[in-house]
């Protein structure tokens, strides 16, 4: 092996490493990697944080009867304030709007809104963010394109689609056709006439017919509980969960496949699925405080559906 | 010389077949992280009605930390009338007693314990405070640890899943850009988290109990028999006993909490001779229990052997180094057929350690790195270094055995920061 060798080859072992002493002289890239410390799970956090980023505003309109000014908080946008404030039907307007009582007409176009009392979006509205600190009526085919929040009750029309985010600290009740992919309300109520899709009934290894199981149970396939059963546990399957009519889970629900809840189905703990969820009418999640229904795939709410706290729908969400 | 030359010729194949595994599971670790479905941990979910927690945090002379780490779970999201820690001076001389003596004053629901006699260490440590703890849930910290606002909560909520009898969070080094030593270990952590245990997690294997940001179920630990204080690796023992006993550890890729790297050498090797030591114990007690493990799926019995041996990897690579240069200067090299093996081994171990570099640069990638990226060459100075303090380990185990002794634990020194700064 000749000189020209030996250079070569320790030339190509050190070559990797040349870009890599320029990082280690100049650091470019050494920072820690960011954890928000200060972060809380929160379903109302654009709500919250909105009524925060208006608070000078909501301060102002307390002194003046009316007024109008400005917000630079992304771009300059203009901000409307009065007692009674109407946008007419079809037309489109930019800014923040904020009143008492905010009416968005049908058709109409807006940013966004906040009511001190009511806001009412009326059927075909486009609307990027609704905020009301009571209640808030949001009408039949309306698209919202980020979130909608209320401190009180809030009623969601048919078809409307609700963006990222729905949440209300009272009732948040969702007509037919209604989709979402993450609501909040104490309770979320869905309302239709459709009936929804029965899913097949998983060919299951286990199934539980007994009338009360004391204990968690754990199933490595898919489990089918009959009519009536009671688990008082939790439960964790791996593949799909088909509870038939009227079954009381006293603890959390788990399935690593989907899970389907028949009519009249009641789980006082959380409902997990790495799959799809479906409600059937009547269907109910939780007992002892707020509790959340989370899946991968979609949830889909028949009629009378009952969730007091959240749903997390990663695959989209909708009412029959 | 024929004999030796033909054990040396075996001893290489073995290590080159070990290498492979390590190297296939690594790849499919991966591409299971790049390319396949994530499981999500129960982090999304919000529930009003929270179990009890009480949170341990062991300490031996921390007055450097111990502010910190107990102001930032004071400051943690959690009901008061649910929630409980437990500072445990572990034989303390400097000023931590009176520290955290001041901190119990002025929160009633800080209850510390002081160890003044017995067993010192950790495990002694949690074994100290099962029975005393007053909820069912455990999580422990280390003094050095921050936790932040969500963090216990988002923890907790694994516990849903009855399945579930430990927890596990993902630690980030907050003084990351501290040296060259603290880079890299930010490198490996990232590639042992972000890949290596949400991996594990999706492919319901067994993701592993860190010992630290993290936490269990305390009826199933004392179940399983509580702690041994001679034990170094107790996160490694918990792990394979839950498993042995039909439990899963929960691991929460987004539950991030940071922690203080070693900044110097030598105490970055005693901490790796300490973890390889107490590790390979673990091998040595669990490894037929987890070879028969009726509670386990043939994977996860794998992964569990796998697990078990991956601290004694280094230790057979450099023996495996030493029988090939022996077969080279014999003249007996078994070139060609190791050609085509020999793309697992340098995958693997030429800038492998504890992660492989198509590992920690999937990590780094999936954590947004930009041109730490071009780090990588380094790790291999990082594994001969890593590789000395794991065979050192291994062979302390190794000695242990023999004579039947006891190891003592050997506190990582920390620095810590003060009061105030982030």
């Amino acid at each position: 092996m000749g000189w020209l060798e030996i250079l070569a080859f320790a030339l190509l072992l050190v070559l990797p490493a040349i870009p890599s002493m320029f990082e280690l002289r100049n650091p470019q890239d050494d920072g820690k990697l960011a954890i928000a410390d200060g972060y809380v799970r929160d379903p109302r956090f654009f709500g919250t944080s909105f009524r925060r980023m208006l608070a000078p505003f909501l301060q102002r309109a307390g002194d003046d009867a009316k007024f109008s000014t400005q917000t630079v908080w992304r771009d300059t946008e203009p901000v409307r304030f009065a007692p009674h404030l109407r946008v007419d039907d079809g037309e489109r307007v930019r800014g923040v709007l904020i009143g008492d009582d905010v009416r968005i007409g049908d058709r109409a176009g807006i940013r966004d809104a906040f009511g001190r009392n009511h806001v009412a979006v009326a059927d075909g509205a486009i609307v990027r963010t609704a905020a009301s600190d009571g209640t808030l009526t949001v009408g039949s085919d309306v698209r919202v394109l980020r979130w909608v929040d209320a401190e009180g009750d809030c009623v969601v029309g048919e078809r409307t689609v609700l963006g990222a985010s729905a949440s209300s600290a009272g009732l948040l009740e969702l007509n037919a056709g209604v989709r979402f992919e993450r609501v909040w309300g104490r309770p979320v109520l869905a309302s239709t006439p459709n009936p929804i899709a029965l899913p097949e009934r998983p060919d299951a290894k286990r199934s539980i017919e007994e009338s009360a199981v004391h204990e968690d149970v754990v199933e490595h396939r898919s489990i089918v509980f009959a009519a009536g059963a009671r688990v008082n546990g939790s439960m964790k399957v791996y593949g799909d969960a088909f509870l038939e009519a009227d079954v009381h889970v006293h603890g959390h629900l788990i399935a690593q496949g989907d899970i389907y809840l028949g009519p009249g189905v009641r789980i006082d703990g959380n409902v997990f699925a790495e799959g799809d969820v479906i409600f059937d009418d009547g269907a109910h999640v939780g007992n002892r405080g707020y509790k959340t229904v989370y899946c991968t795939g979609v949830a889909v709410l028949g009629n009378g559906a009952n969730v007091d706290g959240w749903i997390v729908a990663e695959g989209g969400g909708s009412v029959a | 010389m024929d004999v030796v030359i033909a054990i040396a010729r075996v001893y290489v194949w073995i290590v080159v077949g070990v290498m492979a595994i390590y190297a296939l599971r690594h790849w499919g670790f991966t591409w299971n992280r790049l390319a396949m479905r994530q499981r999500p941990y129960y982090q999304d979910l919000i529930d009003e009605d929270l179990p009890g927690v009480t949170i341990v945090v062991p300490m031996h002379d921390e007055q450097t930390v111990v502010h910190a780490v107990l102001d930032a779970l004071i400051a943690c999201d959690y009901p008061r009338d649910r929630f409980e820690i437990i500072p445990i001076d572990d034989h303390s001389s400097d000023d931590t007693t009176t520290i955290v003596g001041a901190y119990s004053a002025a929160y009633p629901f800080i209850k510390p314990v002081y160890a003044v006699g017995g067993d010192r260490g950790k495990p002694a440590a949690l074994d100290r405070v099962l029975p005393l703890a007053a909820h069912d849930i455990i999580l422990v910290f280390d003094a050095d640890y921050r936790p932040g606002k969500g963090l216990i909560r988002e923890l907790v909520m694994g516990f849903v899943d009855p399945e579930v009898g430990a927890v596990m969070g993902r630690v980030v080094p907050r003084n990351a850009n501290e040296n060259f030593l603290t880079r890299m270990q930010a490198m490996e952590r990232s590639g042992g988290y972000q890949v290596d245990q949400q991996a594990r997690y999706n492919m319901n294997l067994i993701p592993q109990y860190g010992g630290t940001v993290g936490g269990f179920r305390r009826n199933v630990a004392m179940e399983l028999g509580g702690f041994d204080p001679h034990a170094l690796a107790e996160d490694t023992d918990l792990t394979i006993r839950l498993a042995l006993a039909g439990w899963r550890v929960g691991y929460a890729n987004r539950a991030e909490c940071y922690e203080e790297a070693p900044a110097q050498w030598a105490v970055r090797f005693r901490q790796l001779r300490r973890w390889s030591r107490g590790h390979n114990r673990a091998l040595g007690t669990y490894l037929f229990a987890m070879m028969r493990a009726e509670a386990l799926t043939w994977q996860q019995r794998v992964d569990g052997v796998l697990l078990l041996f991956v601290y004694l990897v280094p230790a057979v690579l450099f023996t495996g180094f030493a029988a090939n240069a022996l077969l080279f200067f014999a003249g007996a090299i078994p070139v060609v057929p190791l050609l085509f093996f020999s793309f697992f081994v340098v995958s693997y171990s030429a800038f492998g350690n504890f992660g492989p570099a198509f590992e920690i640069a999937a990590a780094e990638l999936l954590d947004g790195a930009r041109e730490r990226l071009l780090l990588l060459p380094y790790l291999f100075a990082l594994f001969l270094f890593n590789g000395w303090a794991v065979s050192a380990g291994a062979m302390d185990a190794f000695g242990d055995f023999l004579k039947g002794r006891r190891a003592k634990w050997d506190r990582t020194q920390k620095i810590g920061t003060p009061r105030g700064v982030a």
